[in-house]
């Protein structure tokens, strides 16, 4: 087993000790990208083993490609093939995520959750009468602040991210935007709900007590 | 609106901190904490971090738990596949979903 400084001497070489390098860390990117397509079924749904095959293959190659631009970012704080893994494991989950998601059209989803908040929430049983007034009192501030204190942009996200469950990379791809991007958007919503619904009387431990049960 | 989701939405907001690391710090760390959290280290900073973003990034926090699955499969003393020899060994077989 070659050590760190081992892998990014012979990645970096020329000739058969690159070739031997490469060769061999395409083999544990390739292993890496089979096991996340076979655990993630649902992204592989449909497809057989040859095809699975392919893309694992496919992504195994694009893995090694970024890894080779970045050898230069890894610091030597984890193992070099669990710095790599994590490249091939990315890779793989976006490629199975754009599978399931490329005949979902986004655009119907976006525009049904622009109503965020409509209609109510079911009471959970057992609820005391404060209980239950003191729960239509926050539903109606998150309601509020949702509706009225977001931006559109923040309200579709939320909407698709929270409720409609669109993965984040494929709402900022359908955006043109970048995931990065789009979770500081969605932070910077947060945050908002967050100062918000507290300066309305909800500190977040009592919504959670109110609504999901901990805190 | 389904209570599930109203619950996932409240226990987002309640976690939410002034500073969070975005998704490519979040890539970052992920080698150095996911092995550090399969060898049974106590948690650090980072590792906080980490926990706090995968918590908020669902596409995230899939790519944590693969790769800290990858990492609980393999052997400790798994050798490096031969370049001359089979491709690689066959995954192991997926956990079922929690």
């Amino acid at each position: 087993m070659r050590t760190n400084a081992e892998w990014l001497r012979d990645l970096r070489a020329s000739g058969p000790e690159q070739a031997a390098a490469i060769q061999d860390l395409r083999a544990y990117l390739r292993r890496a990208a089979r096991y996340t397509l076979a655990r993630r079924a649902g992204g592989s749904a449909g497809r057989g083993r040859a095809d699975v095959d392919q893309l694992a293959e496919d992504c195994a190659q694009d893995a090694l490609l970024a890894i080779l631009l970045r050898l230069d970012d890894f610091r030597g704080d984890s193992r070099f093939t669990t710095w790599a893994y994590a490249f091939a494991v990315h890779g793989a989950l976006v490629a199975a995520r754009r599978e399931a998601w490329k005949a979902v059209p986004l655009d119907p989803l976006l525009a049904a959750g622009g109503a965020l908040a409509e209609a109510g929430v079911p009471e959970p049983p057992g609820l005391d009468p404060e209980g239950k007034a003191r729960r239509a009192e926050a539903w109606t501030a998150i309601r509020d602040v949702l509706d009225h204190e977001l931006t559109d942009r923040q309200r579709q996200a939320l909407s698709a991210l929270v409720f409609q469950e669109v993965p984040l990379d494929e709402l900022a791809r359908h955006w043109g935007s970048t995931r990065n991007a789009l979770y500081k958007l969605v932070h910077d919503a947060r945050k908002r709900l967050k100062a918000r619904l507290e300066a309305r009387g909800f500190p977040a431990a009592e919504l959670l007590q109110l609504f999901s049960g901990q805190g | 609106m389904d209570p599930q989701r109203l619950a996932r939405l409240v226990r987002q907001v309640s976690a939410t901190e002034a500073e969070e690391i975005s998704c490519a710090e979040c890539f970052d760390l992920l080698a150095p904490c996911v092995e550090q959290e399969v060898a049974g280290a106590p948690p650090t900073e980072r590792s906080r971090r980490l926990a706090q973003h995968v918590g908020q990034c669902a596409v995230c926090r899939e790519e944590y738990e693969a790769l800290r699955e990858l990492l609980v499969a393999e052997s400790p003393d798994d050798p490096a596949p031969p370049h001359r020899g089979p491709a690689d060994r066959p995954p192991p077989p997926p956990r079922p979903p929690a």
